[in-house]
């Protein structure tokens, strides 16, 4: 049975995971904007 | 302590959420949303009218009479770069050639209905050897229609020996019609239209043009009547000649017809610029003249899929002839294109394709 700390980590770590995609989508979608513009 | 372990899996997380989250953004908009993200092309359409229908008569597609004397020359001379003015072309001696000379020449006449019922006769390309290009007129009756004046302009498609060189043979009936040349002709090309000799090529004109000569560049698309337009590309030829036009038309309820001289720019480059800059080019309806694939009857695989490739256009009559080359013409037959088959006259030698003589209707 799993830890309650080792359940902790794997909710930090989902935690960063669904910023991360937040964060990643939005760097993508700025790349985009920008070619747009720079055409 | 452990506040910096739940940190770095947070940090890990994050980091992996990054990439994952870009790349899947990147591969759902490129794909999924890609019309809603994507700008929409731009291009401004021509619309060049159009005409109730056109027919091909075909003059000379025999440029040369014999390919391995044609090859020697260039090979003797230095290769395809050389400039053609300085390349001692054989003009005597050959056993297929026209009284030992091994040139001949391409012209095709083109009529043309327009929708108020009227008729435009263009001539495109003038030939090689002016006695050959004189004993084809003659046979189809083109040198009474210049006489006449019966014939609208002179469209030349490029500047190369077997379509240009023979102006004598019709600036002998008519000094002063209309020439269309494409942009990119050089000085000697434009001397040679004048008057001027090149003895060692062997090429003269005793007839010096006399009437308007107007030159058409890629910048647009030209139309010269109605429905009748030329496009031009600006591309490096074989023996030091650059660009080249050929003609879109536009018939009523058919759709587009092409028809080319050379086609050295390419049939699909051709296709695809229509296509995108001229209003209707989605519907070809035909296409017809030399198409440059197989000349000097080479074959490369590559060129299977251009044949294949070609019935995503749906034409619906294929007159390919000239340097398109009979193993080319062999293959798009194979490959059920509908290929227009000729009579094999005139100094044509096959009747796969359209030869001296023979007339396509497009209506």
């Amino acid at each position: 049975m799993e830890s309650e700390k080792a359940v902790q980590e794997k909710g930090r770590y989902g935690y960063g995971l669904v910023v991360g995609l937040i964060i990643g989508t939005a760097l993508w979608l700025f790349t985009v904007h920008m070619l747009i513009l720079a055409k | 302590m452990e506040n910096d372990v739940s940190r770095r899996s947070f940090i890990k997380g994050m980091a992996l959420g990054t990439i994952a989250g870009y790349f899947a953004t990147a591969g759902l908009s490129s794909t999924v949303f890609h019309d809603k993200l994507m700008p929409e092309d731009s291009t401004v359409k021509t619309d060049i009218g159009q005409i109730k229908g056109l027919k091909v008569k075909v003059i000379s597609e025999t440029s040369w009479f014999n390919n391995s004397v044609l090859l020697g020359d260039l090979k003797k001379a230095g290769g395809l770069l050389v400039n053609q003015y300085e390349i001692p072309w054989t003009t005597e001696g050959v056993k297929e050639g026209y009284n030992g000379n091994n040139a001949g020449g391409f012209a095709t006449l083109i009529e043309v209905e327009l929708l108020d019922g009227s008729k435009k006769n263009i001539l495109l390309d003038t030939g090689w050897n002016p006695a050959w290009m004189d004993k084809r007129y003659r046979e189809e009756g083109i040198d009474r229609m210049l006489a006449n004046k019966e014939i609208d302009c002179l469209v030349i498609s490029h500047e190369h020996f077997d379509h240009f060189w023979g102006i004598e043979a019709t600036t002998k009936y008519y000094p002063d019609i209309p020439v269309y040349l494409p942009k990119g002709f050089y000085q000697e090309g434009f001397d040679l239209l004048k008057g001027k000799a090149f003895p060692k090529a062997k090429v003269k004109n005793d007839y010096p043009h006399t009437g308007k000569v107007t030159v058409l560049d890629s910048s647009k698309v030209n139309t010269l009547f109605p429905g009748v337009a030329l496009v031009t590309f600006d591309i490096p030829i074989i023996c030091r000649v650059f660009g080249e036009q050929a003609f879109v038309f536009n018939i009523q309820d058919k759709g587009i017809v092409l028809i080319t001289g050379c086609c050295h720019m390419g049939i699909i480059s051709y296709l695809q610029y229509v296509k995108k800059n001229i209003v209707g080019g989605d519907k070809i309806y035909g296409v017809q003249g030399g198409l440059h694939i197989s000349p000097f009857e080479d074959w490369d695989p590559q060129y299977d899929d251009l044949v294949l490739s070609l019935h995503r256009y749906g034409i619906e009559k294929l007159g390919p002839n000239h340097c398109t080359g009979y193993v080319t013409v062999e293959k798009m037959i194979k490959a059920n294109l509908p290929v227009i088959k000729g009579s094999a006259k005139n100094g044509s030698k096959r009747d796969i394709y359209l030869g001296n003589g023979d007339e396509l209707v497009f209506a």
